[in-house]
């Protein structure tokens, strides 16, 4: 199951290993940004389970981290 | 390297986009903001010559080149960007045509300027935009 985390008085699930895998690179969100081509708070939005990528962009996640789609986002 | 959830720097292709952004817009708003101060201080007749027509539908080519800069603000922002600019144009252009078909009303009733009605709704339209816009983005960011 993902956790929770509260974001103003919003609760979102984090259904997702982006935060955990980017710190394993040493990158910063705006890295990892230049890295998909989006914005930073993009990265932020999908660390904090506020914002559900699209498959494509999803792909081009699991693609940076070498990794298959299914180890960096759990349903 | 500062791989905190709060670390604020913008990435490159942040500030790529804001540049762009600033270089899309500066000529509509320029074009807008000049020709319409000149026709509020000057208040040309627009049926006295093709010259004066032309300078009262100036606006029009600051309008033309706003809407070409945010369609490339569009094209160039993020998934995640797009879905929130575009969900805000669409509440925006929901009260845009509420506001027509009550100024139509008006108009077939006789009631009110239709000149004033017309800013009444553009004004409306952009503030409602904004407002969703900023609503939106603070719902998914």
């Amino acid at each position: 199951m993902g956790r929770r985390v509260a974001g103003g008085q919003a609760t979102h699930v984090v259904n997702n290993r982006l935060r955990e895998l980017r710190a394993a690179q040493r990158w910063s969100q705006a890295d990892l940004a230049d890295r998909l081509d989006v914005s930073r708070q993009t990265v932020n939005s999908i660390e904090n389970g506020r914002y559900d990528p699209s498959l494509p962009l999803a792909f081009k996640i699991a693609q940076v981290f070498a990794r298959p789609i299914e180890e960096i986002f759990r349903p | 390297m500062d791989t905190s959830n709060h670390e604020h720097r913008r990435s490159v292709s942040d500030i790529a986009r804001k540049r762009s952004a600033s270089r899309d817009l500066i000529p509509g708003l320029t074009i807008l903001i000049v020709s319409q101060m000149s026709l509020i201080s000057l208040d040309p007749d627009a049926s006295d010559g093709a010259l004066n027509l032309a300078w009262a539908l100036s606006p029009l080519v600051g309008i033309a080149l706003l809407v070409w800069a945010q369609a490339r603000i569009l094209a160039r922002s993020d998934e995640r960007e797009r879905a929130q600019e575009l969900s805000a144009m669409a509440i925006g252009f929901a009260v845009v045509v509420s506001a027509l078909a009550a100024a139509g009303v008006l108009q077939g009733a006789d009631l009110g300027d239709a000149r004033q009605q017309m800013q009444i709704t553009t004004g409306l339209g952009i503030a409602t935009w904004v407002a969703a816009s900023l609503v939106v983005k603070r719902r998914t960011s």
